[in-house]
């Protein structure tokens, strides 16, 4: 066959990756696409828009406590019960639990990318090894851990306590990856790899890595919601962020105590955080049915 | 002659199965016995049924599975005990090409990283235009345009899969290519392409094939040389003519006689009888010569011994102790 015989069976059009296609199928995805400009919207608003309101999210006003919103003064969503503002309490509140979500899942994504696929790749007593601590640490009870870290921690350094948390959450993406990885390295291209003379360490990440990144990104965006959750239970506990810091979950806390007489304390915060997660999830479904290799 | 580039010496390959705490481990012999000399620039085919060993033997020669037994000679050095590390900068001189295109090729690399690859590891010098000028180059010399290097493997159909598996394995213009039944999953009329293509690589590169298939007029129209195995074992040694004209061993008969003609009239004057029965476990073989069960000439001593290859004529070898009442046609018992 000619050269230009072949050029001609080839399809036309540009040269379309897999990501290509992947991003095709979800901006076809409404509900998705939906969900993720809300994200990046509550996003850009957790950041700038306290800069627009006059007031400071621990700055107590004396002459407005615990006023409803749309009141005749500049609260656009009242205050508290110490007369902070709410909206600007709930950006902050929103800014901090998604550091939190984004940062716990980081942890989480390198430790379990890593432990997986090496556990899966080695395979045999390494393998068994590995995957039996994570059986152990799955068995030890989660809050538990929490509680002990955020005592040996300094109270109040919610990063350090989030570290520690994603460092705990790693285990079912280890699960994951490990079984995505334990199917890939039977594939003719791997052994075309080894025949190639590469290396462990060049196997992991140019071949296992990429190939395994679909369900990690899913994975991964379904566990941000789950960390923010997390962290609004223990701040709800009172375990999380401590006073004048305010996450969504100790803005929850608060309004839920003032439920009876002032219940916009408890829609405001719970408001975003529902939003929010709803909007991971979707997200993540979205990214599901986008990257999934079943489809193609 | 010329010293060998590779040679096999009673190469075993065994797998360890059904471990168990109150199970006695047993031994799978998907490799078992086989002694070899390939010369440099050889076609030297590899055949038998599936499950005999062809693919795993393959692997072996090339270190992507470990030998538990005999020694493998690269260039007259035994490589079969060394370390991966150790083996490294021989995988630039021993390349294989796959079964399967697609599975080959890794979905999330472009065409011009896949076929790259074995550059990065083996010509690290090499600055990025150099590499890239070498992969186009490669990859015109399996009839692929230039601008193919920026797509991805499943944009192409399994012949042009298998050309870029092909540029893979030759773009470090190795001293010997093992291809593993690569037409087999191909459409009839591109296994011809590809066969010509690998034909007219070895014309101009002078590379040794190792053809490892079980489609034996393809292997006819490429190789010099036919290696027949049955359950691990060596059967038949011969050069392709000797082999198609005149087959010795029953095995060989049988295969020969179980290709298709397509001509009705000529079917029956088929050499011999067609091969009846299955292929026995390769856990448990049987005793003495393992081709006894399914061999219409079969005699009460072909279970006492296995029988070793013993030479014909002109290099050809049969390990069956009754060629001569056999004869080169398959007689009636």
């Amino acid at each position: 066959m000619t050269d230009q015989a072949m050029a001609a069976a080839l399809p036309a059009g540009a040269a379309r990756g897999f990501w290509a296609d992947a991003w095709r199928r979800l901006r076809r995805n409404k509900a998705a696409m939906v969900a993720a400009s809300l994200i990046v919207l509550i996003a850009l608003l957790a950041f700038i828009g306290p800069t627009f309101s006059p007031h400071s999210f621990d700055a107590i006003d004396w002459d407005n406590m615990a006023v409803p919103p749309g009141g005749p003064n500049d609260h656009w969503l009242g205050t508290d019960r110490l007369g902070r503002d709410l909206f600007v309490r709930t950006l902050a509140g929103v800014q901090i639990s998604l550091q939190i979500g984004l940062l716990a899942t980081l942890v989480s994504l390198c430790i379990g990318v890593a432990f997986g696929a090496t556990a899966g790749y080695l395979g045999g007593k390494i393998d068994n090894l590995m995957m039996r601590f994570v059986d152990i640490l799955y068995s030890l009870p989660y809050i538990f851990i929490v509680i002990i870290l955020s005592t040996l921690f300094e109270r109040g350094n919610i990063y350090v306590l989030f570290l520690a948390i994603g460092a705990v959450g790693w285990l079912t993406m280890a699960r994951i990856v490990r079984g995505q990885t334990l199917s890939l390295k039977r594939k003719e291209f791997i052994e075309a790899a080894l025949a190639s003379g590469v290396g462990t360490p060049g196997i992991l990440a140019r071949h296992i890595v990429p190939n395994v990144v679909g369900p990690v990104i899913i994975y991964a965006t379904l566990t941000i919601p789950q960390m923010i959750l997390f962290e609004s239970f223990l701040s709800f506990l009172g375990l999380g962020v401590q006073e004048p810091q305010a996450s969504l979950g100790s803005l929850i806390n608060e309004g839920a105590q003032e439920m009876e007489s002032a219940v916009w304390m408890l829609l405001v915060p719970a408001g975003f955080l529902v939003t929010l997660l709803t909007c991971f999830n979707f997200l993540g479904d979205g990214l599901r049915d986008a990257l999934d290799p079943r489809d193609r | 002659m010329t010293e060998p580039l590779l040679q096999l010496r009673d190469l075993r390959v065994w797998f360890p199965v059904g471990e168990g705490l109150f199970r006695a481990k047993r031994n799978l012999r998907a490799v078992d016995g086989i002694d070899l000399q390939v010369a440099p620039g050889e076609a030297l085919g590899i055949v038998g049924e599936s499950g005999c060993g062809k693919s795993t033997l393959a692997r072996a020669i090339l270190r992507l599975v470990r030998s538990s037994g005999g020694q493998i000679l690269w260039l007259g050095r035994p490589i079969e005990g060394w370390s991966t590390a150790r083996v490294r900068p021989l995988r630039r001189d021993m390349q294989i090409v796959f079964q399967d295109p697609l599975a080959s090729l890794d979905p999330r690399m472009t065409v011009g990283e896949i076929v790259a690859e074995p550059l990065r590891v083996h010509a690290r010098d090499l600055s990025r235009a150099e590499r890239r000028e070498r992969v186009v180059d490669m990859l015109a010399r399996v009839g692929l345009p230039a601008d193919v290097v920026n797509r991805y493997p499943h944009e192409f159909s399994g012949g042009q899969c298998q050309r870029i598996g092909i540029a893979r394995a030759m773009v470090l213009r190795p001293k010997l290519l093992v291809c593993d039944e690569p037409v087999s999953a191909l459409d009839v009329s591109i296994q011809a392409q590809i066969v010509n293509l690998l034909q007219d690589l070895k014309r101009d590169f002078g590379m040794t094939i190792l053809f490892v298939s079980h489609n034996l007029a393809v292997v006819r129209r490429l190789c010099d040389r036919v290696l027949v195995l049955y359950l691990g074992k060596p059967m038949e040694l011969a050069s392709t003519d000797l082999l198609y004209s005149q087959p010795r061993h029953p095995y060989t008969q049988g295969l020969l006689a179980a290709v298709p003609v397509p001509d009705p009239d000529l079917q029956p004057q088929r050499l011999g009888g067609a091969l009846g029965g299955e292929l026995p476990s390769p856990l448990a073989p049987p005793s003495g010569c393992v081709f006894r069960t399914r061999c219409a000439h079969a005699v009460a001593a072909c279970a006492a011994a296995a029988p070793q290859l013993q030479p014909v004529e002109g290099g050809h070898e049969v390990a069956c102790d009754r060629w001569r009442d056999i004869g080169p046609y398959g007689a009636t018992p």
